[in-house]
């Protein structure tokens, strides 16, 4: 632009005129512009700053709600399901070791103990209903019965504060349990569950029960032979005639 | 107040809801799976008592309890587990003996007998478990 004075060239923000030096009323009100505009800048600069600062604060906030629902929602699945998942762990885990627990259980059969067999199947989750162990059903679901059977006659025979009309009801059940996983009938929907193997298993463990009930229910040879045949009804009056007798 | 400042304050409230929430659910989530895997273990003050009340069957149980099928057992507690063991082997010794089955009966006594050569202060225990079956 001109000096209005010298008609010199100058710039449109210098506010005196280099060659007269006077000064210059357009730099004036362009500087004044400029401070009004530049505040204005600022104060809109701040604002934005300011909204999208409280936006990506509420959005972090947003997020992490959004991540503690979906945490909480996860854990009350857990929680309300933690036996289910801690089953299903247990029962792939027998179903992958299937080879190695049956030899454990092999073992026990071979010694005849067949209360730890129960305990080990206990421990492992092994059940008489798992398809992997169904050619053993018989024999885990008998030495369940087996195992509670020896622990309620032991109570019996030592007086437990467990209450004598009890255990002797209970120690009836078990028998009668017994007894029914005796039958193979019961195990026909169970592949393989017929085998020569369980049928010596039961035999022995049946051996053992009559000598209990022989030894510490004084039943004679000739009143526990058929015993197996009896109804439940029959072997639980017959128990507990001789364990009032012996009262 | 401006107004997004009670958003953030309701927000923060929420959050801090929400943590005291998972912290609840986490922790019954937590002892739930423990429940589950959790092992109750009798201790030796538990051996004690049923030794003292000639409970002979209780410490099979706690026998059994303890060492379930693997046979992992605590030295510490060996001298009552032997006696735990030594009950069980009693128990069916007597019934083969009653039934004249030598050969059975010889497997218990063969326990029993290794139990007697190792047990110490406890000697009596046994001594008291062979009179119990005796009456039996």
């Amino acid at each position: 632009m001109k000096c209005e004075y010298c008609n010199g060239t100058l710039s449109f923000e210098e506010e005196y005129c280099p060659h007269c030096g006077q000064r210059n009323k357009h730099a004036q009100q362009h500087i004044k512009d400029m401070l009004h505009y530049q505040g204005e800048f600022e104060t809109t600069k701040k604002d934005i700053h300011e909204t999208t600062k409280e936006y990506s604060r509420n959005m972090v906030q947003l997020v992490m709600i959004t991540v503690l629902v979906i945490l909480a929602v996860v854990m009350i699945f857990v929680s309300a399901n933690a036996y289910s998942f801690c089953f299903d762990y247990m029962d792939k885990k027998a179903e992958r070791n299937v080879e190695k627990y049956t030899a454990v259980m092999d073992e026990y059969i071979k010694a005849e103990d067949f209360r730890r067999l129960y305990l080990f199947c206990e421990e492992k989750y092994i059940s008489g209903y798992d398809e992997a162990y169904s050619h053993y059903s018989p024999v885990i679901r008998a030495a369940t019965d087996y195992y509670y059977f020896c622990e309620n006659l032991v109570w019996i025979m030592e007086s437990q504060d467990m209450g004598y009309d009890s255990s002797v009801e209970s120690m009836c059940n078990y028998l009668n349990n017994f007894y029914y996983c005796m039958d193979m009938s019961h195990f026909d929907y169970m592949e393989n569950a017929d085998r020569k193997e369980n049928r010596e298993a039961l035999e022995v463990m049946e051996l053992y029960i009559k000598r209990m009930l022989q030894s510490y229910c004084h039943f004679t040879e000739e009143e526990l032979d058929g015993f197996k045949d009896l109804s439940d009804a029959k072997r639980t009056v017959l128990i507990e005639e001789k364990m009032g007798n012996e009262e | 107040m401006k107004s997004r400042d009670i958003r953030t304050i309701v927000l923060n409230i929420v959050i801090v809801a929400l943590v005291f929430l998972n912290i609840v659910i986490g922790g019954v989530a937590i002892d739930e799976v423990r429940s589950f895997l959790r092992t109750y273990r009798e201790d030796e003050s538990g051996f004690l008592y049923a030794l003292d009340a000639e409970d002979y069957d209780l410490m099979l149980d706690y026998y059994y309890q303890n060492c379930g099928s693997d046979g992992k057992e605590d030295k510490k507690l060996q001298e009552y587990y032997d006696i735990a063991k030594y009950y069980e082997a009693a128990f069916y010794y007597k019934i083969h003996m009653d039934a004249g089955d030598v050969e059975r009966a010889a497997k218990y006594q063969a326990i029993m007998d290794e139990i007697s050569a190792r047990v110490g202060e406890f000697a009596f225990a046994l001594e008291d478990i062979d009179k119990r079956f005796a009456e039996y």
